[in-house]
């Protein structure tokens, strides 16, 4: 593996290297070699999404050119809001890409919305609620632990929401503070929360735990092509 | 050789001798005494200069005069006129340019006094024999004026105080007149060879023309007090006051007594010679003299001596010193006519007084009188002045003048004019004329013995000569008017005023004609000459009683007027007239003419103010008042000290005190138009104002002084009229209640604590331990390199997946795929995760090629596509897949959710459309993707998604899944986003779910191969172990400080 290691592997690997470690001297604060570093990342970057992006949209309008007369006519649309949308970049005709945005927005929304009670919402609720369906499990201890499970999301849920209730009602107003009965379920929530919390953490971790290995991997990999290159 | 005048007797004595022969006093001291200790600073300087010359060199050209004594000649001058007689002779060309103009627009003598017949003055015999036809061979004036004396006013003499000096004048005419020893032959006409020529003119005219009529003697019935010397003449003389000589008068003392030392000197050496001193004398003085003479015979010429004296002349006592001598002659009762006038006046006045014979010649005899002085030997222009022809020449004013002199005389107006009072001769008296005309009542005491007991003056001190000759001639025609035996006290006030030389003018120049019927006010301020002819004409009336002491009130001026108006006067006459009328119209209104007039004396008494500044020092010297105010003569003569008449004379008209006008005086005809400024025009109000505020109770104060002069309550009277009110009391609380001061206290704290900078709470310091971030650093990093560097599997892979679990499904679901099925793989992850993505999903794509399946590859990301191809290149060595081949990259798919949502729709018509391959939905990989030309994805056999955003891996769900239908849609996400997505595969949404290094690892294991993920196992499992160690480590080390801070806390509170 190492004899087919070609120059340009090299050289990237060197680049590798190189701005990996310039990324890394972050640990003994702001240094300008984590900052030019973050900045030739963010410009190759941005070069590279434009030519990507614009080959996108280009390549979004070819059947204008190789497409059937359906395609083209369709494609009339979309291309003459999409000329609209370069009034946003004028002041002075800055109203001729509103209606293009205000489409696009709805058109996200709608989708957004659609999506997540399509996608997220019921399913969601479906699955929770298949979780006391005692039908669907298969022997009692999956029962159990089905309608355990349901249990304890379901009182999640239940508590991480009465978290989020900052209304006081009765005397509660006076004082400003929750009640007894709201303060604990609130704690519940709290602790559901911070386990959600900790295991979104967790798994950030692992992440970048898993991106330190990859980079001291890489490393390491590049001293070994570098050692049997030079060897 | 000149003879010396005894003081105390006033005879004249050899110079020789020391003292006097007659009474023995001592000549020396009163010669000393008339030296130049007194005199004025000019006379001294024109004695200095004549003393350089033989004062005493006898003209030879001047004949010597017949009543003068034989030794008059040789008698020296006195000693300032001595000078002034030398310089006459030597400096007649030096007259002042005034005198001179003078003399050319003087009056024609003849035309005031001669008929039309008259002959040439330069032709003296004939012109002095010729008498006019229409002037009747009457006596002369004087001679009937002294006729008249004694019944014309016997009883006004003692209350009428008379100038000695001016009754030194008349009586030698009214001597003349009555019977005069002096033959008219004995006139010298030689003394008219020296005398100027136009007032030899005078002289010769005025006894041609001027008629013989009977004149009141004013000097007769009045006391002829010599007690208003003028000023300077007074201080030579000490303290002469008005009611010294008024009491010497009263005394009959010798006037000669109250005369200056020197005056007195002269006068006796005078009189004591006998003999008219031929000493060089102006030519002008000899034919004033003469002048004056002859004039004394005509009807005018006592009215002209009058009104001479009513200005207050001084300057003529060489006229005067002509008149005794004429007085003499006329008189003839004199017992001692050497004595009598001519021991007390000068030499050169002596000669003068030797030509007054010559003039009087004619008058006294109705004839031409042989001794007129050669005219042949006068200037030019006095030739002119006598020669009737040359009157073609004069002016139209002088000849208006001239003409209206005869009528005065004439017309029936004359007997007002006569009325004219002599009385004012006193005021301007100087002592020494007055010793004249002592002099002249000593030899007029046989006479009237009144009169020499009254021992008066003449007053005719302040006027020049020649003006006095002027005077003298105009005294002639008013010689006719038998009404002026008026007291002379009404007109004392305002003579003092006038300058001579202008009361002189206006003497002869005003007509009597133009004096109205009643006299009317005029102000005491008016100029001398104007003043002058304004003679009251109740005043000129005669036997009409009047009070001695009555002052001079300005009504009596009015009426008077230059005949001809300003416009035949002179330019510089016409200009001073002008002036001076603007000067005295306000000072006409002052006057009220309802209310008795005041004298200025008076008003200064009541005001308390000084009669300095108002230039009428002269009135105070007014006999009626004298007795009056006796302190105020004493005033005078201080102020009087070292002034010269000429001076004194211009300062009533310099400073004349203004007083508000009367709104009765101040009509417009009387008044011109006020030349205020237009501002002060401006400011004065309207009348119907003034009518308005004049109706206001208030009291209106009229300004007197100022450019506010007449206006009415300009100023406030008293500072504080305007009603002062106290001011309203407000309260200085406001009336709230509590409420509102609640409120405006809440809000007045408000704005304070807006104004007090709130000091924010100290942000914590959070100490940076870079020791223990290092350490961790080092720790991790070292951990890592020591597993990934090793490639050691200390760390045990973790146990097959069940079948349940998220792996194990999605390896049943890739396992389910059928081979070369086409499967949508989206790379929707960063390059940053790609290292732990890659190890998740390397043993996914690795288990996909196995089975041959076409891989198309969409990503949401720009890096999407880029990731794809690295991953391949991961596996190109194990694999041979190509591009179009057995994949494709169907590109970015930008829009987020919508494009997620339009292309889980309309896969082909979102993507696949490349400009430079074509549509890849066309290409084998994706062939059996459109199905029935519909292409959809759910003509994928799977769906996998690989991103490790879970909100990604949500969208895809979310709008893809839905779409998929039965077909499963795996994901393959990142160890962060396992939790968000978990939920979906719980739910069932998701087929499978590999997840991070474990799940890649997992899924290898499945596949029995080691991968990337069992390479970073060791490493990852190491670097998590002390990851999860430091974490617990650094919770324990916080909790430790948490609990000291706290216990830290409670020692400080329980401290």
């Amino acid at each position: 593996m190492l004899s087919t290691i070609s120059q340009t592997d090299l050289i990237t690997g060197f680049l590798s290297f190189l701005f990996t470690l310039l990324i890394l001297s972050y640990m003994v604060g702001d240094n300008p070699a984590f900052r030019m570093a973050v900045h030739i990342f963010t410009g190759v970057s941005a070069g590279y999404i434009v030519l990507v992006a614009f080959q996108a949209v280009v390549n979004m309008f070819a059947p204008l050119i190789n497409g059937s007369s359906p395609d083209r006519f369709l494609l009339i649309f979309p291309l003459i809001l999409s000329l609209l949308l370069f009034g946003k970049t004028s002041s002075r005709f800055e109203w001729m890409g509103r209606p293009v945005v205000a489409f696009m927005v709805g058109v996200g929304t709608a989708a957004v919305i659609g999506g997540a009670v399509l996608g997220t919402l019921f399913p969601q609720i479906m699955a929770a609620s298949s979780m006391f369906d005692l039908h669907k499990t298969t022997g009692p201890v999956n029962a159990a632990g089905s309608l355990t499970a349901g249990v304890l999301v379901l009182i999640g849920t239940i508590v991480t929401l009465i978290y989020f209730q900052f209304t006081l009602f009765g005397k509660n107003k006076v004082t400003g503070k929750r009640g007894k009965l709201i303060g604990f379920i609130s704690l519940i929530g709290q602790i559901f929360i911070v386990i959600t919390l900790g295991v979104i953490f967790s798994g950030v971790l692992s992440a970048a735990l898993a991106a330190l290995v990859d980079r001291i991997n890489s490393l390491i990999l590049f001293i070994d092509h570098l050692l049997a290159f030079i060897a | 050789m000149s003879d010396l005048v005894c003081p105390v007797c006033g005879k004249s004595n050899p110079n020789t001798v020391e003292v006097c022969q007659y009474c023995g006093a001592s000549l020396k001291r009163s010669s000393a005494a008339s030296g130049t200790s007194d005199l004025p600073g000019w006379l001294k300087d024109i004695r200095k200069s004549t003393n350089a010359e033989p004062a005493a060199t006898p003209d030879t050209t001047r004949p010597a005069q017949p009543i003068e004594p034989a030794g008059a000649k040789d008698v020296p001058f006195p000693d300032f006129l001595a000078g002034l007689s030398n310089l006459s002779d030597e400096e007649d060309d030096e007259s002042p340019d005034w005198l001179n103009n003078l003399r050319g627009v003087l009056p024609d003598p003849p035309l005031i006094y001669a008929a039309p017949s008259m002959p040439r003055p330069a032709q003296p015999p004939a012109a002095s024999t010729e008498k006019p036809p229409e002037q009747p061979a009457a006596p002369p004036a004087e001679n009937k004026v002294f006729e008249q004396l004694p019944a014309a006013q016997p009883q006004a003499e003692p209350q009428t105080p008379n100038t000695d000096w001016l009754k030194a004048f008349d009586l030698p005419d009214s001597s003349g007149s009555v019977g005069s020893d002096i033959p008219d032959a004995e006139i010298d006409p030689a003394i008219y060879a020296d005398l100027p020529d136009w007032m030899a003119s005078l002289a010769g005219l005025g006894g041609q023309s001027t008629p013989a009529q009977p004149e009141p003697s004013v000097f007769e019935q009045s006391p002829a007090p010599a007690n208003e010397p003028v000023d300077w003449l007074s201080s030579l003389g000490g303290d002469f006051t008005a009611e010294d000589n008024f009491a010497t008068s009263e005394s009959s003392a010798p006037v000669a007594g109250e005369t200056p030392d020197w005056m007195a000197r002269m006068s006796s050496s005078q009189a004591e010679s006998g003999t008219v001193q031929n000493q060089p004398e102006p030519d002008w003085l000899a034919s004033l003299s003469s002048s004056a003479v002859e004039s004394g015979g005509m009807p005018g010429a006592k009215e002209d001596l009058q009104s001479s004296a009513l200005l207050g002349s001084d300057d003529w006592s060489g006229l005067r010193g002509s008149t005794p001598g004429v007085f003499d002659a006329s008189e003839g009762n004199n017992p001692n006519p050497g004595v009598s006038a001519l021991d007390e006046t000068p030499d050169w006045i002596t000669n003068l007084q030797g030509s007054d014979p010559v003039s009087y010649e004619p008058d006294t005899k109705g004839g031409s009188s042989p001794a007129v002085s050669p005219f042949g030997e006068l200037p030019d222009w006095m030739t002119n002045l006598r020669d009737p022809a040359a009157t073609l020449e004069k002016p139209d004013w002088l000849a208006n003048l001239n003409s209206s002199t005869p009528d005065q005389t004439s017309s029936a107006n004359i007997p007002q004019a006569a009325e004219t009072p002599v009385t004012p001769l006193e005021n301007d008296n100087s002592a020494w004329l007055a010793n004249l005309g002592g002099s002249a009542l000593d030899y007029k005491a046989p006479v009237s013995g009144q009169t020499l007991e009254s021992g008066q003056p003449a007053p005719f001190a302040d006027q020049p000569d020649w003006l006095s000759s002027l005077q003298n001639s105009q005294d002639a025609s008013f010689g006719d008017n038998p009404k002026q035996n008026q007291p002379e006290s009404h007109e004392t006030s305002f003579r003092d005023e006038v300058p001579d030389w202008l009361t002189s003018l206006q003497g002869i120049s005003t007509p009597v004609d133009s004096v109205p019927a009643q006299a009317q006010p005029e102000p005491q301020s008016i100029s001398d000459w104007k003043s002058a002819p304004s003679v009251p004409d109740e005043a000129l009336k005669p036997n009409e009683p009047q009070t001695q002491n009555q002052p001079f009130e300005p009504e009596d001026l009015e009426g008077f007027s230059i005949p001809g108006g300003t416009g035949e006067l002179p330019d510089w006459l016409a200009r001073v007239s002008q002036a001076t009328a603007v000067e005295n119209k306000p000072v006409q209104g002052q006057v009220p003419a309802a209310t008795a007039p005041k004298t200025p004396r008076q008003q200064a008494n009541e005001s308390g103010q000084s009669m300095i500044g108002t230039g009428q020092p002269v009135r105070s010297e007014v006999p009626g008042l004298a007795s009056e105010s006796g302190n105020d003569q004493n005033i005078d003569s201080i102020f009087s000290m070292e002034t010269p008449d000429w001076l004194s004379n211009f300062l009533p008209a310099a400073s004349q005190p203004v007083s508000a006008p009367s709104e009765k005086d101040s009509t417009p005809n009387d008044l011109p138009a006020a030349e205020l400024p237009s501002w002060v025009q401006a400011l004065r109000p309207m009348e119907s104002v003034v009518e308005e505020t004049s109706d206001n109770d208030e009291p209106q104060n009229v300004e007197n002084e100022g450019p506010l002069a007449g206006l009415r309550s300009v100023l406030p009277t008293q500072p504080g009229l305007t009603v002062a009110k106290a001011p309203r009391a407000y309260a200085n609380e406001l009336l709230i209640n509590e409420t509102q001061h609640a409120q405006s206290a809440l809000l007045e704290n408000l704005i304070n604590s807006e104004k007090n900078p709130q000091l924010l709470p100290k942000r914590p310091k959070v100490s940076r331990i870079q020791p223990v971030r290092w350490t961790i650093a080092a720790v991790l990093l070292l951990v890592v390199f020591i597993f990934a560097g090793l490639g050691s599997n200390v760390f045990p892979s973790p146990a097959t997946p069940g079948e349940t679990s998220a792996v194990g499904m999605f390896l049943n679901t890739v396992g389910n795929l059928p081979d070369n099925a086409p499967v949508l793989v989206i790379m929707d992850y960063q390059p940053g995760f790609a290292g732990e993505m890659e190890s998740a999903l390397g043993p996914v794509l690795e288990n996909l090629m196995n089975k041959k399946a076409r891989l198309a590859f969409v990503s949401t990301s720009p890096v999407g596509g880029l990731m794809a191809d690295r991953l391949l290149s991961k596996f190109s060595t194990s694999y041979s897949y190509q591009i179009g081949q057995q994949y494709v990259k169907l590109g970015y798919l930008p829009g987020g959710a919508g494009g997620i949502k339009v292309f889980a729709d309309q896969p082909a018509t979102t993507l696949g459309q490349d400009t430079r391959s074509g549509n890849l939905w066309d290409t084998p990989v994706l062939k059996d993707v459109t199905i029935n030309s519909v292409t959809s994805l759910a003509n994928f056999a799977a769906v996998i998604v690989a991103t490790d955003n879970p909100d990604i891996g949500r969208l895809w769900i979310e709008q893809a899944q839905p779409v998929l239908g039965a077909k499963p849609m795996l994901m393959v996400v990142s160890a962060q986003a396992e939790p968000m997505i978990q939920p979906y595969f719980q739910s069932g949404q998701i087929s499978g779910l590999v997840t991070g290094m474990e799940g890649g690892l997992l899924y290898e294991s499945a596949l029995g191969k080691s991968g990337q993920a069992r390479t970073y196992w060791d490493a990852y499992s190491a670097a998590l172990l002390v990851a999860e160690l430091i974490i617990i480590i650094g919770g324990f080390w916080s909790l430790r400080a948490g609990l000291r801070a706290r216990r830290a806390g409670q020692e400080q509170d329980e401290v």
